[in-house]
């Protein structure tokens, strides 16, 4: 996995408030606040991971609809994702959606997924968790997150194929979508089962489902409705990816022309969105900060300060070890043994007492207050000789 | 990263321009224990070029012109300019090393100095320059004896007595230093004392029996004695 976080600074360490915002089963979500920046951070527990391939190409990419990952990487053994925190509420906690609202959300999503198959990711976790409902200049919009997980992701919307190990692709997301669509429309699941072999024996046998039906029971869509989500249903939660259709830009002209069928223009589906967003945004949205339970730091955030304070101890002690040498050289390296050596020989040599004149010849030429130029000379000098 | 690039460069900038210093302190030194002063000069100045304050840098500079300003005095070249320059070097470099260790080298330049000063203007009043040797070393007898040669001919009251005192002050703590013997017996024969002049004189002639004007001056003396007991005078 990637360790991108720990060349430069990161946003685990500069992180000064973190709270908890969701519990689940892959992973623990946090939002972290670093300054007047916020993140939220994906901690995996035990046994879960993420694909480290796609994560690493997530970061290079921009995507409008798709989360931003700014940091992947491992810390106390566990692996972690830091991505840009979203304001939105997940769609698993908002209630049924107008199918005129749903199908235009989900255009959203299948023209964010369209970009991403061409870069080559497959998200492969699609489920109601995973798609978050923003606000924005037209009311909604919907932001996906969690791409490249390992495993076949939520049971409920994993497509038949994943159950056997399939790894993600185009069909098995658009399988996905199906399960996702009904869940927005219906509020309920389609498929429902606490047992894993069982959730897989129902995607096994999703042709046989008379999904139609499901929903004309549950009373959520007109008629009309029903019949222009017919031809989704078959484009997409068919047991075989063949039968399912070809790529997002055939799912997206089939969204079209539901919402044509359905009598919805774009202005009416613009209203709806803006009167669904009245509904489910205001007491749903909101950072937890400022909480006060700050601090639910999941990782050993102290550990680290004192490897970066036992890295400066060391840097500084390396750099006062060679202030040390420099005065010790300066003091004593560039001292030259010698010169005192030399000035004590040059004494001895002016200092010896051989042979000392006099300027007694000249005694009675002496002038008072002055000396004499021939007593000068003939005064002993430390070098007379 | 490009600021610890920043500080190993200003690290290593100063190791090289050290090891300069360093070599041209070593080149100095090597042509000042040759006689080469000239040589020693410019070495000693290029270090101090580099670092105004090194202490061996200056005290070599001190020394070269000693040297230079001695061997000058031995050519009897005129030498106050030369040792006013060594002087100077020994006073800034006082500054920089108030140890001890440098003192004897500089109250010995003082002392040529001060004679230097003589030659010069044979008026100059030198004494502030000795008494300052003297502070420097006490065992700077040469100082003492210019001292007392100039105390003995002033014409202030108390001076000759300290010129003597000066000179007893000699001989009893280096009696190697002829000269000292030579000027105290100088005083008392100007003095009219002639008994002790012969006793100085002839103390001195003890510690250096072939110095000729010691063997002319204690026969004088001698003389003077012996004539002055035949003459009833003593």
């Amino acid at each position: 996995m990637s360790v991108k976080g720990e060349k430069s600074m990161s946003i685990l360490d500069k992180a000064c408030d973190c709270a908890l915002l969701h519990q689940g089963g892959e992973a623990d979500v946090y939002e972290l606040a670093c300054g007047e920046d916020f993140y939220a951070l994906k901690w995996y527990h035990s046994g879960c991971r993420f694909d480290s391939s796609v994560v690493d190409r997530l970061k290079h990419l921009n995507v409008p609809g798709l989360y931003r990952v700014r940091e992947s990487g491992v810390r106390d053994n566990t692996p972690y994702l830091v991505y840009d925190f979203i304001e939105g509420v997940s769609t698993a906690d908002v209630p049924a959606m107008p199918v005129a609202v749903a199908l235009k959300l989900l255009r959203g999503v299948v023209q964010t997924l369209d970009v991403l198959n061409k870069e080559g990711v497959h998200h492969g976790d699609i489920n109601p968790s995973n798609v978050l409902l923003c606000k924005s200049d037209n009311g909604l919009q919907t932001l996906l997150i969690d791409c490249g997980i390992v495993g076949p992701g939520a049971l409920a919307y994993a497509a038949p194929e994943r159950f056997q190990g399939k790894p993600a692709s185009t069909q098995s997301d658009l399988y996905s979508l199906g399960m996702l669509l009904f869940r927005w429309i219906a509020g309920v699941d389609l498929l429902e089962s606490g047992d894993y072999n069982e959730l897989a024996a129902q995607a096994l046998a999703i042709d046989g489902v008379d999904i139609s039906s499901r929903l004309y029971d549950l009373e959520c869509c007109k008629p009309q409705e029903l019949s222009a989500l017919e031809p989704l249903w078959k484009a997409l939660l068919k047991e075989s990816p063949e039968n399912r259709a070809e790529d997002f830009d055939e799912l997206d002209e089939l969204l079209e022309i539901a919402l044509d069928s359905i009598g919805v223009g774009e202005v009416t589906a613009q209203t709806a969105l803006q009167k669904y967003a009245g509904e489910v945004l205001p007491e749903k949205m909101g950072r937890k900060f400022p909480t006060e339970q700050k601090s639910a730091f999941p990782y050993s955030k102290s550990d680290n300060e004192n490897k970066k304070i036992t890295l400066k101890i060391a840097v500084l002690v390396i750099l006062g070890l060679i202030l040390i040498a420099v005065v010790f050289f300066a003091l004593v390296g560039t001292k030259s043994p010698d010169i005192d050596e030399t000035g004590h020989l040059l004494l001895q040599k002016s200092r010896s007492l051989e042979s000392v004149e006099s300027g007694l010849e000249n005694r009675g030429n002496s002038v008072p207050d002055t000396l004499p130029p021939a007593i000068l000379k003939d005064l002993p000098t430390p070098v007379s000789e | 990263m490009l600021r610890r690039v920043g500080y190993i460069g200003v690290l290593l900038c100063t190791l090289l321009l050290m090891s300069c210093v360093k070599d041209d302190i070593k080149r100095g030194n090597d042509a000042l224990r040759i006689g080469d002063y000239e040589r020693a000069i410019a070495n000693f100045s290029r270090a101090l070029d580099v670092e105004p304050a090194n202490r061996d840098a200056r005290y070599g500079l001190a020394l070269s012109y000693y040297a230079e300003a001695e061997q000058a005095d031995r050519f009897n070249d005129s030498s106050f300019v030369r040792w006013s320059r060594a002087a100077r070097e020994f006073k800034i470099l006082y500054g920089l090393d108030s140890s001890g260790s440098i003192d004897a080298n500089y109250s010995t330049c003082l002392f040529y100095l001060a004679r230097a000063t003589l030659g010069h203007d044979a008026s100059a009043n030198v004494l502030p320059l000795l008494n300052k040797s003297i502070a420097l070393d006490s065992l700077n007898y040469f100082s003492y004896n210019l001292k007392g040669l100039i105390l003995a001919r002033s014409n202030v009251p108390g001076d000759v007595n300290s010129a003597k005192n000066i000179f007893i002050h000699i001989v009893t703590r280096e009696p190697g230093f002829v000269s000292a013997y030579i000027n105290l017996g100088n005083i008392y024969w100007d003095e009219g004392d002639v008994e002790s002049a012969w006793d100085t004189w002839s103390a001195g002639l003890q510690k250096a029996p072939t110095n000729s004007s010691l063997i002319y001056w204690t026969q004088v003396a001698e003389d003077s004695l012996k004539s002055m007991v035949l003459s009833g005078r003593l």
